[in-house]
């Protein structure tokens, strides 16, 4: 078992996911724990990353979120109070930033067996940062949800490593 | 909501501090709903915006979020509450939820914490437990009798243990009388310890009329002597910054640190210990970390307190006082 992730609540954080989730978008999901196969998603239109800051920066852990332009526009569209038509680009990438946020919140006290975890900001990542992400770190857990119109990933790292240029801050 | 709408004689007026406009969009909906007429909500997307806010239109609640790039949630109460914007009521509304983070929130004042995800009668039940109090003044005669609740716990929990040599309120004052405009943070309760110390670090020793030898020590590192003593001169980020990198601060910062020591004696003259007659600062000198009496002192259990103090720009650096004697 990797002792950098503490599996025995991964059920809670699920159930914290979908009351996020509703939270986020007014919809009903459920996740799944992918504990004995972790995916290996591809990158979504909306990669967000979040940097946790372990033992006061001893090590850095993470959280993934991918999420497909129609769902990015659901929840956009569920917290500005606007039709989904009515949606900028900037909206989506701010809502999704968001989503990232909030899941960062479930996932961060399970991230290992310590109290001391830092939250950073989130940040959007492109295709190259995603795959330099990918290479750099290792995804201790995934969740995924399946019930939206694409599949909704969160991914959990026990070892995160931020791309070197810098990824975009997810608010704009 | 079905919440009865109480009508003031003039706005309520709410500051929304977070880098997501999603979530400022989302608490604006809610807090609409709030049962107060009229409500006037304004926006900032970061602690540094926010605080320009206040400066020109200081609100009744401030509702923020902790993580914002520039200047954090925390950060933002911190600096406000130093710049005398005492009558604003601070909420989080935060992923954060380290006990400790959130107690330091609260020492400095924050009235209430919700965290992300919540739902809207939760985040208006809080704002109406909170201010409801504040806004007791303003309600119009013949208004909704639906009086909203007063959060009794609002107040800030005690800043410091009652065998406190400096009490955290204290050394924000002493700091603030040193500093003038500059924004700090200061964090009480981090011991010191012998493997934070830097190479060297100035010592203060305190005498008290009614004891006998050495009543007290204060202890500051070479980083919170350029800290404390380059933002009393005025110094700029630029030369404090250059000073801690050499961990050597300059003639008119260790004077300025002196003056510092030699005023904190007045706040140790009177502990929950009893009163020590009048107490003043006998020397200071600085002393390197190899030497062995300093370990002792910082290994002492009781009787002290601890401070981390950092300045935007310049650093941060840690603070010690002891009595040996009280």
């Amino acid at each position: 078992m990797n002792p950098s992730v503490n599996f025995e609540n991964s059920r809670e954080v699920a159930l914290s996911l979908e009351k996020a989730w509703q939270f986020l978008s007014g919809e009903r999901a459920m996740f799944d724990v992918l504990v004995e196969m972790p995916a290996c998603p591809t990158f979504a239109d909306f990669s967000v990353f979040m940097p946790l800051a372990v033992d006061a920066g001893a090590r850095t852990a993470g959280v993934g979120v991918l999420i497909q332009r129609e769902d990015a526009t659901i929840v956009a569209s569920h917290m500005f109070g606007i039709p989904k038509d009515d949606i900028q680009e900037a909206d989506l990438r701010d809502a999704c930033a968001e989503v990232c946020n909030v899941f960062s919140g479930c996932v961060a006290p399970n991230i290992g067996h310590t109290s001391s975890i830092c939250i950073g900001l989130p940040t959007l990542a492109s295709s190259a940062d995603f795959d330099e992400i990918s290479k750099g770190s290792v995804i201790t857990l995934t969740y995924r949800c399946d019930q939206q119109i694409k599949r909704l990933f969160v991914l959990v790292y026990g070892v995160f490593l931020a791309p070197n240029n810098g990824a975009n801050h997810g608010h704009p | 909501m079905d919440t009865p709408n109480i009508q003031l004689s003039h706005p309520f007026k709410i500051l929304i501090v977070d880098d997501s406009r999603a979530i400022q969009a989302i608490i604006k909906r809610a807090v609409g709903h709030c049962g107060y007429e009229p409500v006037q909500v304004t926006t900032a997307s970061d602690g540094e915006q926010a605080i320009e806010a206040v400066e020109n239109d200081p609100p009744d609640l401030i509702i923020t979020d902790w993580h914002m790039p520039k200047v954090t949630g925390l950060e933002m109460l911190q600096i406000i509450r130093q710049r005398g914007h005492h009558r604003a009521r601070v909420g989080f509304v935060t992923t954060e939820r380290t006990p400790s983070m959130l107690n330091e929130a609260k020492l400095n004042g924050a009235a209430f914490f919700l965290n992300k995800p919540f739902d809207d009668a939760e985040l208006i039940a809080t704002v109406r437990a909170n201010v409801g109090d504040a806004l007791r003044d303003r309600q119009i005669a013949g208004g909704s009798n639906a009086a909203p609740h007063i959060l009794k716990d609002a107040a800030p929990t005690p800043l410091h243990n009652s065998d406190d040599p400096v009490p955290y309120a204290d050394m924000q004052r002493a700091l603030a009388d040193k500093l003038g405009n500059l924004p700090f943070r200061l964090i009480p309760n981090e011991k010191i310890s012998p493997e934070h110390m830097t190479p060297t670090n100035l010592l203060g020793l305190y005498s008290a009329t009614d004891r006998k030898g050495v009543y007290g020590i204060g202890f500051m590192d070479a980083n919170a002597v350029c800290i404390v003593g380059g933002g009393s001169a005025r110094k700029t980020p630029m030369e404090v910054r250059a000073a801690m990198s050499q961990g050597e601060p300059d003639k008119l910062m260790l004077t300025k640190a002196h003056e510092f020591l030699s005023a904190m004696a007045q706040t140790m003259t009177k502990t929950a210990l009893g009163e020590a007659g009048d107490v003043s600062l006998a020397k200071a000198s600085i002393v390197k970390n190899t030497f062995s009496k300093l370990a002792e002192v910082v290994s002492q259990v009781g009787h002290r307190s601890d401070f981390r103090l950092s300045i935007p720009g310049y650093g941060e650096g840690r603070m010690a006082f002891f009595l040996l004697n009280p």
